[in-house]
């Protein structure tokens, strides 16, 4: 690829609006978007409010943004990286509004030994943390778990239109089957593919109006 | 799009737009309605010999987009597996542009509406960015750093969580 020369004459894409600089952004993954704040004045406080966030485990590992993690570091570390990271975004992001909201955990068994940093990263399907996630993320219309490890019982989301839960599973550790307690009285589509057996999913009365398009693959018996 | 290529008497019919510094260019109706300002003024029947004027878009990008549409109207609809894999060839090396460029083509298309270009230049915008480190993306961009050495403490400080939690903070920008 034919790398393009620094501009002479000045800096054009600090010129560009706030919304297409948010955009661009926006396919950035978080950490890397927060790393634009050491650019110029003009890019300091500009991720603060970017409606998009991509939480990407693999980044937070990976050496491509300004050094490599240290040599041998643990899942444990990672996870506390993870965490840390998620919960100083949470605090510093000030968007009035969150368009996309994604966190990528490739190597999710470690999520079962840490139960409270699950609730703590997406506090949303906790209803403890509820509160908390709604002051951050008051509108969330659709969400979509792939490959978790649920350590959780039940999505509660008043806003909720659309969920995916695919290849999901309860946490190992449990003997009973565990139920999933879906709450979500604007659920229009749900999708549901679990490949692991033992797992229930449970929809609460009051949400159930017959979705338009309910898909089941592959359910869950016990 | 699709409407425009049905119509057999419009799709033939060529479109005039005018660069900000008074150049001429012409391009299939079908081409032109990729762009959503262009095809607003063809439904309202500002198209004509004189041409379009764009005013805040100069004759070099104009060509590019010009470009553009011309070859997305032509294969806008029931594309081959090889016709889409060629047009994304294209757009791959449409794009091979280089940072001035890339911004009047940002600006241009947000402007002009034309949705899939403006994809197409914000994804390289941001292919150009990652996995870089600001100091790299300066030189990238050419943007000035324009932080006093305070503030640059300050904010390396700040968002220490977002580089390397180890790393020195005078070593971070």
């Amino acid at each position: 690829m034919s790398q393009p020369n620094a501009d002479d004459d000045g800096d054009c894409l600090s010129t560009l609006p706030d919304c297409l600089l948010h955009t661009v952004m926006s396919l950035l993954p978080a950490r890397q978007a927060v790393q634009t704040c050491a650019l110029s004045r003009r890019w300091r406080d500009l991720w603060r409010s970017m409606p998009c966030l991509d939480i990407d485990d693999h980044e937070l590992r990976s050496t491509t943004s300004t050094t490599s993690p240290p040599a041998g570091s643990t899942p444990r570390l990672s996870w506390e990286k993870l965490e840390n990271f998620t919960t100083n975004l949470r605090f510093a992001h000030n968007a009035p509004f969150l368009d996309r909201f994604r966190l990528h955990l490739p190597n999710y068994r470690h999520i079962a030994g840490h139960p409270v940093a699950l609730e703590t990263t997406i506090g949303v399907i906790s209803p403890r943390r509820l509160p908390c996630i709604r002051s951050w993320c008051p509108v969330m219309e659709a969400m979509e778990l792939k490959n978790c490890v649920l350590e959780f019982n039940e999505i509660a989301c008043g806003t909720l239109k659309s969920l995916v839960i695919d290849d999901c599973r309860g946490c190992s550790l449990q003997l009973q089957p565990k139920a999933l307690a879906v709450t979500a009285p604007k659920l229009t589509s749900l999708c549901l593919r679990l490949s692991v057996f033992g797992f229930t999913v449970s929809l609460m009365e009051q949400m159930i109006s017959i979705p338009a398009n309910l898909q089941m693959f592959r359910h869950f018996t016990s | 799009m699709a409407a425009a290529t049905d119509d057999a008497g419009d799709s033939n019919e060529m479109i005039r737009v005018v660069s900000s510094d008074g150049e001429h260019f012409e391009m299939p109706e079908a081409a032109a309605n990729l762009s959503l300002v262009l095809r607003h003024m063809i439904e309202d029947d500002c198209a004509d010999a004189a041409g379009i004027p764009l005013a805040v878009v100069a004759a070099k990008p104009l060509a590019k987009i010009v470009d553009y549409c011309t070859k997305h109207a032509a294969k806008s609809s029931g594309l081959t597996i090889e016709e889409a894999e060629e047009l994304k060839r294209f757009d791959a090396e449409f794009i091979e542009v280089d940072t001035d460029m890339l911004y009047d083509l940002l600006v241009a298309a947000d402007f002009m509406g034309v949705e899939g270009l403006s994809k197409l230049a914000v994804q390289r915008t941001a292919d150009l960015i990652k996995g870089k480190t600001p100091e790299q993306n300066r030189e990238t961009f050419g943007i000035v750093n324009d932080f006093t050495p305070e503030e640059e403490e300050e904010i390396c400080k700040e968002n220490e969580w977002a580089f390397q939690i180890t790393k020195p903070p005078s070593r971070l920008c």
